[in-house]
C-alpha cells in the first residue's frame, strides 16, 4: 500500500466553506450535549443501546483508521501494535467524539478502561458502557464485553473482559463488594478452576 | 590680521581645568568627581583626607607558604614569575589540536534480557486476549 496525501480520515476536519464537519470518512454533526440528552433519554431501551453501539463502532473505526494512517507503507493493526500506542489512538479517536480522556489500567490480568471528563451525566453511564463495547469491538475485532465498576467524582471505570467473567462480576458488585476486591475474586476463581 | 576669523562673542570658550576633565570624571556643579568611586585599580583617598590609605597584603598567618616547603629534604623554589596565562598546547603542524571523536558503535552494546518479559504482553492484542480469557 502506498501513502495518500491529503486531510487524513482519522482527523477531524472542518470545513468552513462548505460547512461540513467530517471523520472517520463519514460526515458529522456537532450537537450540544443539551441537545442530545433530552432524545436519547425519551429513547426505548433497544434504541438507546443501538445508538451507543453505532456511536462506539464509530469510533473504534477512527481508532483503526488512525492506526493504519500511522504508517501507510506498512499499515497495522491496532491489536498488533503495543498497548500504548494501541491506546493512544483508542483514546483520540474516543476524544475526537467529545466523549472525555479515556485511559487503561491492568489490574492483575484484568483490562480496566478508564473515563474522566466525560460530559454525560450519570443516568448515562451504561450508554458509556455500551460505546466502549463498540468501540473495541471494532477497533480490535474481538467480541467484548464492559461492565461499569465504579464512578468516582469525575472519573469512571470499566472492566472489559469476555461474557462470563462480567457477569460474574456483575454478581459480585451486587453483592456490595468493592469493585478492586470483586476483581481479585474473579482473578482466584480462576485459580480454583484450573 | 583682519583676515583671521575670530570666534563670535557668545562662543563658549575652554575654561582650564574644568572642560580638559574627561567627561566620566564629573558633571561641574552637580557631581564632585572627587566623591565618585574611580576605577577598580585606582585606590583614592578617603573623602575626608586626614588619613592616608595603606592598604597592606592581607596574609592569613594560620596559612603556611607552601611554595616553601621541603620535600625529600629539598627545598622547591618558587616559580619567579606566576604563570597566569592560559595553558598552551604543543603547536601542531596544522597549527591546532587534532581532535579524535568517539565513534558510535554499530552493533549493540548491551543486550537486557528480563526474565519477566515473557509475562508481558507484547501487543495490545495479546493483552486483551489475556483479559478476555480471566473468569472462563
Amino acid at each position: 500500500m502506498t501513502g495518500r496525501l491529503g486531510p487524513r480520515d482519522g482527523t477531524l476536519s472542518f470545513d468552513l466553506a462548505e460547512g461540513l464537519v467530517r471523520l472517520g470518512g463519514e460526515a458529522r454533526v456537532v450537537l450540544p450535549v443539551s441537545v442530545l440528552l433530552p432524545i436519547v433519554g425519551a429513547a426505548t431501551a433497544d434504541v438507546r443501546r443501538e445508538f451507543a453501539r453505532a456511536l462506539g463502532e464509530s469510533i473504534g473505526q477512527v481508532a483503526q483508521i488512525r492506526m493504519k494512517e500511522e504508517d501507510f507503507a506498512a499499515p497495522m493493526a491496532l491489536v498488533d501494535a503495543s498497548p500504548e500506542a494501541a491506546l493512544s489512538e483508542l483514546a483520540a479517536a474516543w476524544a475526537l467524539a467529545g466523549l472525555g480522556g479515556l485511559g487503561l489500567e491492568r489490574w492483575g490480568r484484568a483490562l480496566v478502561m478508564t473515563l474522566e471528563n466525560v460530559p454525560l451525566p450519570r443516568d448515562t453511564d451504561d450508554l458509556l458502557e455500551v460505546i466502549l463495547e463498540g468501540a473495541m469491538d471494532r477497533a480490535t475485532g474481538r467480541t467484548v464485553h464492559v461492565t461499569q465498576l465504579e464512578r468516582h467524582r469525575n472519573r469512571l471505570r470499566f472492566f472489559v473482559g469476555n461474557a462470563r467473567a462480567v457477569e460474574k462480576l456483575r454478581a459480585l458488585l451486587s453483592q456490595n463488594l468493592a469493585w478492586a476486591e470483586a476483581l481479585s475474586q474473579l482473578h482466584s476463581k480462576v485459580g480454583d478452576s484450573a | 590680521m583682519s583676515d583671521e576669523i575670530l570666534p563670535p562673542s557668545s562662543s563658549r570658550m575652554t575654561r582650564p581645568g574644568r572642560d580638559e576633565m574627561p567627561l566620566d570624571d564629573g558633571l561641574p556643579g552637580v557631581i564632585d568627581p572627587d566623591v565618585l568611586p574611580g576605577p577598580e585599580s585606582v585606590e583614592r583617598p578617603p573623602a575626608s583626607r586626614k588619613l592616608a590609605s595603606v592598604r597592606a597584603p592581607i596574609l592569613d598567618q594560620d596559612v603556611e607558604d607552601f611554595s616553601r616547603w621541603e620535600i625529600d629534604g629539598e627545598a622547591i623554589e618558587p616559580p619567579s614569575t606566576p604563570n597566569v596565562g592560559r595553558p598552551t598546547m604543543p603547536a601542531t603542524d596544522a597549527g591546532g589540536p587534532d581532535v579524535i571523536r568517539r565513534a558510535l558503535s554499530e552493533t549493540e552494546l548491551v543486550v537486557l534480557v528480563s526474565s519477566t518479559r515473557s509475562q508481558r504482553p507484547a501487543t495490545f492484542g495479546e493483552l486483551l486476549d489475556l483479559a478476555l480469557e480471566l473468569g472462563e
